[in-house]
C-alpha cells in the first residue's frame, strides 16, 4: 500500500498516523494543540506551517503533512520537546514524516534533504566528517556557488578547511554499522 | 589523577582547532587528564538521526565502547555531547542496536560510560574547588554573555545538566575566571546549526537575534561551547550589520579560551584573537584604575 497516496486534505488515514507513531516512537494523539512548540520554535516563522499544525495533520493522518516544508527544516533544537506538557518529541515526529515523505517521493525541501544525505555520506566514506567537500556539495545543492567564498577562503588559508580529511583506521567495520539488521528491516518496508 | 576519555569531534580537528587546543590547555591546568578516544569516529551530529535513528545510535555507540576502556567520556562540542548521550540512552533500551555493535566486535555494557560536556566537567571541577589558587590572570571587568545553545541542556531528560531555561554553570565558570557574567535572554536560543548551508536567510535571522540580545545586555564578548554555534555567530557579522539590522559587531570566543586566559595557559594553545586580547587587557586596566581612584 502506498501511504496516503489517495488521501486528501482532512482525510483520515489511520495508517499514515500509525506509521508516523511507529517510526518516531511517539504518540501524536497525545498532542492537544496548546501551541507551546510553535511558540518556542526558532524556525517556525520561516516555514509553511507551524509545528503544532504538523502534529494536527499527523493526527488526521493527512497526506498534506508529507508536503510540508516545516518537517524538513526542523533544526532539532529540542525546544518543543522540552516544553511540551504531553511529552511529545516533535522533532522526532518531523524526522519520521520526512522519512515517510522521502519513501513516497515527496521532498518539499530538497536542500535540507541533501544536507542530511551528504552528511551521512561524508561520515560513511571516512568515518569522520570532511567539512570542505560537504560544504561544496551543499553549494551545488543550493546553486549558490560563490556566496560564501568571502568566509571560506580565509578559513582555508588559516588551515581550518583542510583539503584532505582524516580517515579512521577501522573504516571497514565502521561501515558495517550502516547496514545493521534493523536498518535493513526498515528499508525493506 | 582523574582522567576522562576525550572525544574531540570532527570540527575540532579543522574549523575549531582553537577549541581543541584551549580545552586541552584548561584541563591540563586543572590537573585533569584527557585521553583521546582511540580511532574515534563521527558522532552523527544533528543529521544522521534524521536519516535513521538506529544507525545514528550505532555509529555514536561505537565511540562509547571505545571510550569505556578509558573512563567517562567528555565532549567539548554540544552536538557530539548530545549525540553520544542520546546513544547511551538508546543502547540501554535497545538490545538490537547493541547486537549490531557486538557483531562488529564492539560490546557495549549498558551504564559503562557516562557522557558529559566539557562545560559540565569544568563546572564539576569548580565545585570541587579545583580552581582555587589557579586563577592568576583574572578577566577583571570583562562582561561575558555565556551562550549555551541548544544541546548542552536540551532535551533535559537526556542532557541532565543545569537549568534548561536559564543555565548558570558557564556563568559561574566565567565568574570564577574573574569576569562579569551578564544576564541576557538568548542563552539557549538556537543558532540554526548546519541549516546555515540550507537556508542562509533564516539562519542569519536567528543569529542576529542572539547577537543583538548579547549586545543589548552590554556584553563585551560572547562565550560559546560549540564549534557550529561559534562559526554561525562569528561568520557574517559585517554583512548582518548591513542587511539584517545587527546593532554592532561582538567578538565570539570559546569559553575554554577565556578560562585558559585566566588560568594563564599557554597563549599559543589558547589562540585568542589579538583584538579580543586587547579588549581583555583594556578591561583589566580599567578595573585597576577604578581601584586606584577608589
Amino acid at each position: 500500500m502506498v501511504l496516503g497516496a489517495t488521501a486528501r486534505f482532512k482525510s483520515i488515514d489511520v495508517d499514515l498516523k500509525k506509521e508516523i507513531d511507529r517510526l518516531s516512537g511517539q504518540k501524536v494523539d497525545m498532542c492537544y494543540l496548546c501551541g507551546k512548540c510553535t511558540a518556542g520554535c526558532p524556525v517556525a516563522p520561516y516555514q509553511d506551517i507551524p509545528p503544532h499544525i504538523v502534529l494536527r495533520l499527523a493526527q488526521w493522518g493527512s497526506s498534506k503533512v508529507l508536503e510540508s516544508k516545516m518537517i524538513w527544516n526542523c533544526v532539532a533544537c529540542a525546544t518543543c520537546y522540552t516544553r511540551c506538557p504531553n511529552d511529545v518529541d516533535v522533532a522526532k515526529v518531523c524526522e519520521a514524516i520526512t522519512q515517510i515523505a522521502k519513501r513516497e517521493g515527496i521532498v518539499a525541501d530538497p536542500v535540507a534533504s541533501a544536507l542530511r544525505e551528504k552528511f551521512v555520506e561524508s561520515v560513511k566514506n571516512n568515518g569522520r566528517v570532511h567539512e570542505l567537500p560537504l560544504a561544496m556539495a551543499m553549494k551545488v545543492a543550493t546553486k549558490d556557488y560563490l556566496g560564501d567564498l568571502d568566509v571560506g577562503i580565509p578559513m582555508f588559508f588559516q588551515g581550518k578547511f583542510p583539503l584532505f580529511g582524516h580517515q579512521i583506521k577501522d573504516l571497514n567495520n565502521f561501515q558495517k554499522l550502516f547496514n545493521s539488521k534493523k536498518a535493513k528491516k526498515e528499508g525493506d518496508k | 589523577m582523574q582522567t576522562y576519555a576525550y572525544f574531540p569531534g570532527c570540527s575540532l580537528e579543522t574549523s575549531a582547532k582553537e577549541y581543541d587546543t584551549s580545552t586541552r590547555a584548561v584541563f591540563d591546568k586543572l590537573g585533569i587528564g584527557l585521553k583521546e578516544v582511540p580511532d574515534w569516529s563521527c558522532c552523527g551530529s544533528s543529521q544522521a538521526h534524521k536519516v535513521d535513528r538506529d544507525m545514528a545510535a550505532a555509529i555514536a555507540g561505537r565511540n562509547l565502547v571505545l571510550a569505556s576502556e578509558i573512563g567517562d567520556i567528555v565532549a567539548p562540542c554540544a552536538s557530539c555531547f548530545m549525540s553520544l548521550k542520546e546513544a547511551a540512552v538508546e543502547l540501554e533500551h535497545d538490545s538490537e542496536i547493541r547486537d549490531t555493535l557486538k557483531e562488529n566486535g564492539l560490546e557495549y555494557l549498558p551504564g559503562s560510560v557516562r557522557v558529559i560536556s566539557t562545560v559540565e566537567a569544568a563546572h564539576n571541577a569548580l565545585e570541587k574547588g579545583m580552581f582555587e589558587g589557579k586563577i592568576t590572570k583574572p578577566l577583571k571587568n570583562l562582561k561575558v554573555a555565556s551562550y549555551y545553545g541548544c544541546l548542552l541542556v536540551r532535551p533535559p531528560k537526556i542532557a541532565q545538566f543545569d537549568d534548561v531555561e536559564n543555565p548558570m554553570s558557564m556563568d559561574r565558570l566565567m565568574e570564577a575566571a574573574g569576569a562579569t557574567p551578564v544576564k541576557w535572554s538568548h542563552k539557549t536560543e538556537c543558532c540554526g546549526n548546519a541549516y546555515i548551508m540550507v537556508d542562509k536567510d533564516m539562519t542569519l535571522n536567528l543569529v542576529r537575534n542572539i547577537l543583538n540580545a548579547a549586545v543589548s545586555a552590554g556584553a563585551d564578548v560572547v562565550a560559546a561551547a560549540c564549534p557550529l554555534c561559534h562559526m554561525n555567530l562569528v561568520m557574517r557579522q559585517p554583512y548582518m550589520m548591513q542587511k539584517y539590522g545587527l546593532k554592532s559587531e561582538i567578538p565570539i570566543v570559546y569559553f575554554s579560551q577565556l578560562l585558559g586566559t585566566a588560568l594563564n595557559a599557554d597563549e599559543q594553545d589558547l589562540d585568542i584573537d589579538g583584538e579580543v586580547m586587547r579588549l581583555i587587557n583594556k578591561r583589566r586596566q580599567e578595573a585597576n584604575e577604578v581601584k586606584e581612584v577608589g
